[in-house]
């Protein structure tokens, strides 16, 4: 009688994923090491995007460098143009004017709505699904009509300046606007049906990838990924800025009611709330803006003093996007860091995936929606 | 198969074999997916419901490079990624075409005078057919410029690619090309000296003695 | 409107002075943040304390390099969740010697931020388990956001340099493996 080996013997076998894969979301790098199905490691290695934005910075005047901030966070742009903007104006002393806030406020939430949409979409492609990618880019079309109407970029907007916002925005604008968000609800509710409660996804997604509240803070992990895991902090409602204050919205937390919380379930379920948040704030917006001038006057060349210094935050939709500013009382700044949420929401991923499946990397670097432009930078 | 079927029983069709396998070819180009910066996000919405690649037959994207024909180079190609990027071109079968997508791809765009750490255009390390300036380009630039592509593939001969890449990106031909202005524009740069802040405020005084005497005259 | 920014961490900037004394060499005001101006050698222990005093969230580590006062800053920025508080401490080295120690055994975030740090603007973290590049290749040479740095004109045959590359005439393309 042969004897059967009950375990089968397995080595370790280190595995590249990237920087051209499909389901990276860019050129992220992951070096995998497995033992058979089980994942023990992951280390990403980033940095095939590294496009010097920080080293640019330093050699151009503070007006010249919104153009290069689109292009960090590319799927929400304005939310980066925001982000500099205010650090410059802090920097330099400029205030905005109200309507102009409001205005900044409006294009980052449809911004945030894209973003999410494309999220969204990606997601459903990472996990196997096809569909909700059609789905999600369709209404992300009609956002970047709107945005389009502002400034005639789909994608690297530069529509928020220093002091402000490039220019009013058309007539026929505030009406479009509404119309979207009429019809915006009944497909959030599609997108439910399609993927959220779909059987498979849930079978792919619920109690894959658990990242405790207190690894996630340890990482630095903020926005969406921090708040799947339970912890409402969100840079918009704790430490406001712009018009915030006076909006009514509430900031979604993951739950344990289908699985565990902090799993890729929760982290893709943010995202969808976050579409209604947006959408509840908008409304607030439409109703509440007021006429006025849009950019401050006399903002022409920024000139900060010389040892001027600030950091500024704002909540992006990956996270806290910081910004930090240093004068040294010329034209060019001295430094501009960069404080990318994706940089630190991916350096969370070793210490997500070490015994995870290997088909399940792909749904845990997904639900961490990372932008490839912002960690490299 | 619908229309076609039962319609050439009995029939000959008298074509040349060349432009026969042109038309096979260009209908059918299979782009890798391939996505590397802020261009790959038009890219996949050139490919998603509302513009809809696959009415040009090239919306079957692939993963791997070696079931594809063609490159599309979405974004900027930095220095740790250009052998990435050559080696996946290595990979194709031949024939093989690239598009470079997005100023980046073209000459470095945005980022090439400083940049010290991105390619300034990819032609420096594989052959490109098509350029689609734009930053990034829209979808329709894109579809227009698979459709110049697609022309150029209709034209070439049979067995007509080289087995080697070219030597000099140069020798091809350079549709849809923008570098003519692309180089108009450095050539002003460098007259100037580079742009400090200085210059920039001497332009702008220039600008202003110049409107100041457009207004006299009125 | 003025954009509405965090509570200050004036109180735990007052109480670390308390705590250290000299160590903190001054406290610093800036448009948004406090910032706590340390000596170099107390980094490490001003942050294990700020730690313990709710800042759980270490939000980003960078370098600012001043060529003309031969100086190398390294600043942090904290927050607390539970208190909203931000803190930012800063601490000066010169330039050729620019050394702090590690903040990985406080923070995992702090090992990515540093070896960030260490890649573009050359400050050394002692006690670091990994520190190497991380944005630029391996073999790069020199730290790209010190001021005096240069782009190399070719980088494994590849032009670099904007003002050699005739976009008419390309050079030819290398072989690259």
């Amino acid at each position: 009688m042969v004897a059967v080996e009950k375990d089968v013997r397995t080595d370790e076998l280190v595995i590249n994923m990237g920087p051209q894969h499909p389901s990276t979301h860019g050129v992220l790098r992951v070096v995998l090491k497995t033992d058979g199905e089980m994942c023990l490691d992951a280390q990403p290695d980033i940095g095939y995007l590294h496009r010097c934005a920080e080293k640019i910075a330093e050699n151009l005047p503070y007006g010249q460098f919104v153009p290069y901030t689109d292009r960090m966070d590319y799927v929400s742009g304005m939310g980066c143009n925001m982000g500099y903007c205010m650090a410059v104006e802090q920097v330099a002393g400029i205030q905005v004017p109200e309507r102009g806030e409001w205005l900044r406020v409006i294009v980052t939430e449809l911004n945030r709505i894209a973003s999410h949409l494309l999220a969204f979409g990606t997601y459903g492609l990472d996990t196997g699904a096809i569909t909700p990618f059609l789905y999600g880019f369709r209404e992300r079309e009609l956002v970047l009509d709107l945005l389009e109407m502002l400034c005639g970029a789909r994608l690297t907007y530069s529509y928020i300046r220093i002091g402000g916002v490039d220019g009013d925005v058309p007539p026929e604008f505030m009406d479009k606007l509404k119309e979207f968000l009429d019809i915006f609800p009944k497909k959030i509710r599609e997108y439910n049906k399609l993927l959220t409660y779909n059987h498979i996804f849930m079978k792919r997604t619920v109690g894959v990838g658990v990242l405790p509240a207190d690894v996630a803070i340890a990482y630095g992990v903020t926005g969406p990924c921090l708040r799947g895991s339970g912890v409402r902090q969100d840079v918009r409602r704790d430490e406001p800025y712009s018009v915030y204050p006076k909006l009514e919205f509430d900031v979604p937390v993951g739950t344990d009611e289908h699985g565990p919380i902090g799993d890729a379930w929760n982290r893709y379920y943010i995202r969808i709330r976050e579409l209604e948040e947006s959408a509840k704030i908008l409304r607030q917006c439409v109703k509440m803006i007021s006429p006025g001038p849009v950019l401050a006057e006399k903002v022409g060349r920024v000139k900060p003093p010389a040892g001027a210094e600030a950091y500024t935050r704002s909540e992006n939709a990956r996270g806290e996007l910081g910004f930090y500013i240093v004068s040294d009382g010329t034209m060019t700044p001295a430094r501009v860091k960069v404080r990318a949420p994706s940089f630190s929401n991916i350096s969370v991923l070793p210490a997500i995936v070490r015994g995870q499946m290997l088909a399940d990397v792909v749904a845990i670097i997904g639900s961490l929606d990372i932008v490839l432009g912002e960690i490299d930078r | 198969m619908g229309v076609l079927e039962y319609k050439f029983e009995e029939n000959i069709i008298l074509t040349k074999v060349d432009w026969l396998l042109n038309w096979a070819r260009k209908s059918s180009l299979w782009p890798m997916t391939f996505g590397l910066a802020c261009c790959a996000i038009e890219m996949m919405a050139t490919g998603a419901s509302r513009f809809d690649l696959d009415r040009f037959g090239a919306g079957a994207f692939r993963a791997t490079p070696r079931q594809s024909d063609l490159m599309i180079v979405a974004g900027t190609v930095t220095l740790k990624m250009a052998p990435c990027v050559r080696r996946l071109y290595d990979q194709m079968p031949e024939p093989r075409y690239v598009i470079a997508m997005g100023a980046c791809t073209i000459g470095g765009g945005p980022y090439a005078l400083h940049g010290y750490h991105v390619l300034k255009g990819v032609d420096l390390i594989v052959p490109v057919d098509v350029y689609v300036p734009g930053c990034p380009p829209r979808p329709e630039a894109l579809i227009d410029g698979l459709r110049k592509l697609q022309e150029k593939v209709q034209k070439q001969g049979l067995l007509a690619r080289p087995a080697k890449p070219a030597a000099n990106a140069g020798d091809h031909v350079l549709e849809y090309s923008r570098m003519d202005g692309v180089r108009r524009k450095w050539e002003e740069t460098q007259k100037h000296g580079g742009l400090t802040p200085q210059d920039e405020e001497a332009a702008v005084e220039e600008q202003k003695k110049k409107d100041k005497e457009a207004v006299a005259k009125v | 409107m003025p954009s509405v920014l965090s509570a200050s961490g004036q109180t735990a900037a007052d109480q670390t002075k308390a705590r250290y004394g000299d160590a903190v060499l001054e406290i610093q005001k800036c448009a948004t943040d406090v910032i706590l101006k340390v000596a170099p050698g107390a980094w490490a222990e001003v942050h294990a304390f700020l730690k313990g005093q709710g800042f759980d969230l270490l939000v980003s580590i960078c370098a600012v390099d001043w060529p003309k006062e031969n100086k190398m800053w390294v600043v942090s920025h904290l927050y607390d969740p539970e208190g909203r508080r931000r803190i930012s401490v800063k601490t000066e080295s010169p330039r050729d010697a620019a050394r702090v120690d590690s903040l990985t055994p406080l923070w995992a975030a702090a090992n990515w931020h540093e070896r960030e740090c260490f890649d573009l603007s050359g400050v050394v973290f002692t006690g670091h388990p990994d520190l190497r590049r991380i944005l630029c290749p391996e073999d790069w040479e020199g730290h790209a956001l010190r001021k005096d740095y240069k782009a190399p004109d070719f980088y494994h045959g590849i032009a670099n340099n904007v003002n050699l590359i005739d976009l008419d005439h390309r050079p030819p393309i290398p072989e690259i493996v």
